[in-house]
């Protein structure tokens, strides 16, 4: 999910005002309960979201899984690997950029030091020595640089073709589309079709490689819209920490889940401020 | 607030039979445990131990390829039963809804979620290549009801490792999980949200919930192969 959401273009800007202007709303319910549920998942654009998911749900099962089957069948595991590290090489300067807006500097670092030994050593990044070499993958994105920088999430938001997604980081990514200096030479070189392939790549690269791991949650879920809006909220504020929190002790995940009083609030807040390891006092 | 690291590091990696080496750093870990930590000597193993023993006893009894598929979810129904707070989770899952459950639904409930779990993911170990399974640390402080356990799977193929991190309730002695975050995301919490949106929806109506996890299980079952 995360690399769909950071194929974004500058189009996604669009698709987020279309479906905007398109949606509905789900009212705000006054049960207590379900009111802290309502504000939890964050999502008041739920029947709206609900229909587009559906939408990219019959694509994906008419279009993209079956190609991405077929990309597994066709095309040799050594040249799928070279195609993926390939494009992964290529999103290397929008994590630059991204790291050093959020001063994380060490990251900034290995990727660049990824970027120049993959592109000059590993053929143009098809292969990836660097992880061979030890050196650590980081992604970075403006939505995570924004979310750093303080700003909220918003609504959740799914998009068109584009996955899970909501407000914030769907401008991020539009502004990752249009600074990405990788996107704006194929732009320029090849027009709208070079960033076609690219995106098709992205997207062919990124199903083939999750097939049993999508198949598996969609067919053990009751609810798979529900199970990808929670699945994307937590992994999304777990990248946004770097796996951190900011007590240093946890992974990354919620933290410790209290199991004893079922009612309290056990989320916890987006994008791990502060008060967010939550820790069980007994 | 005052949770800090046990600053414990056990690199015991699983290896596909039990060996006399993993034992070994076993118990040179619970030795290390008991000299540098002599309040915790009380206990008869630690939360370190008790996952990476689950590790292994899973790989050992899921993993074997001369088994078949039923005879995997069998043993994996076990393990699950014997190591996972299967009642606790299920109630949690349920979120606001669970105060309207009966006992005999609840425990129906407890056992259809678990069989879920059990047609999803017990097939993966029939796959194993030899992953390798690593303790990295333990977060929490003696007396805590509940622990961190932070672990990471090794994939064969060169491809970065996969963050497990385990919740577990300590009950004196005893240990049990309540909780896997796979790379920042807790199953408990996602599987709530989905059981949430179906009961929201519903209006609460728990005969309804039971229906449709009667008929995942059964088509779970009609997908799987013997």
């Amino acid at each position: 999910m995360k690399q769909i959401f950071s194929i974004g273009r500058s189009g996604i800007l669009t698709a987020a005002l279309a479906a905007l202007l398109l949606g509905g709303c789900a009212s705000r319910p006054s049960d207590p309960d379900a009111l802290a549920y309502y504000l939890e998942t964050g999502d008041p654009l739920e029947p709206m979201n609900r229909a587009i998911f559906q939408f990219n749900e019959i694509t994906d099962k008419v279009i993209l899984r079956p190609a991405a089957i077929g990309y597994r069948a066709v095309v040799p595991k050594g040249v799928r690997a070279g195609i993926h590290n390939f494009l992964n090489n290529m999103k290397s300067p929008i994590t630059i950029l991204n790291a050093l807006l959020q001063g994380e500097g060490v990251r900034a670092r290995d990727t660049f030091g990824r970027f120049m030994t993959n592109t000059i050593l590993g053929l143009g990044g098809l292969i990836d020595i660097a992880s061979d070499a030890g050196i650590p993958q980081h992604y970075e994105d403006f939505g995570q640089t924004l979310a750093v920088w303080g700003v909220e999430p918003g609504p959740y938001l799914v998009l068109p073709l584009l996955g899970p997604s909501n407000f914030r980081d769907g401008i991020g990514a539009g502004i990752d589309g249009a600074i990405d200096p990788f996107g704006r030479y194929i732009s320029n070189e090849y027009g709208p079709e070079g960033a076609a392939v690219r995106y098709t790549l992205n997207a062919l690269d990124w199903r083939a490689s999750n097939l049993k791991t999508i198949d598996d949650l969609r067919n053990s879920s009751l609810d798979f819209y529900a199970t990808v809006r929670s699945g994307f909220r937590q992994r999304r504020a777990h990248d946004i920490r770097n796996g951190r929190l900011p007590d240093g002790d946890f992974t990354g995940g919620p933290g410790v889940i209290d199991f004893d009083n079922m009612d309290m609030d056990m989320e916890p807040p987006p994008d791990g401020a502060p008060e967010n390891g939550k820790t069980n006092n007994q | 607030m005052g949770r800090r690291r046990m600053g414990k590091q056990t690199t015991s990696s699983l290896s596909h039979r039990p060996s006399r080496r993993d034992t070994m750093i076993s118990a040179g870990a619970a030795f290390l445990m008991t000299s540098f930590f002599p309040c915790l000597a009380h206990a008869g193993k630690t939360a370190t131990q008790f996952i990476e023993k689950l590790g292994e006893e899973a790989i050992l009894q899921l993993a074997d390829p001369d088994i078949s598929n039923r005879e995997r979810e069998r043993r994996f129904r076990v393990l699950l039963e014997e190591n996972f707070d299967t009642a606790r989770i299920s109630r949690f899952v349920l979120g606001h809804h669970a105060r309207n459950v009966t006992p005999e639904q609840m425990s129906e409930i407890t056992r259809l979620y678990m069989e879920v779990a059990v047609l999803t993911y017990a097939h993966l170990f029939a796959s194993y290549a030899g992953q390798g399974f690593k303790v990295i640390r333990e977060v929490g402080m003696p007396g805590d009801r509940y622990i961190m356990v932070l672990t990471e799977i090794q994939p064969t193929d060169g491809k970065a490792a996969v963050k497990l991190d385990w919740q577990i309730r300590a009950e004196g002695d005893s240990y049990a999980v309540v909780d896997i975050q796979v790379e920042g995301a807790s199953m408990a919490i996602t599987q709530r949200e989905e059981y949430t949106a179906v009961l929201d929806r519903s209006g609460g109506d728990i005969p309804d919930l039971l229906a449709q996890l009667r008929a995942k299980v059964e088509n779970l079952r009609s997908d799987r192969t013997d």
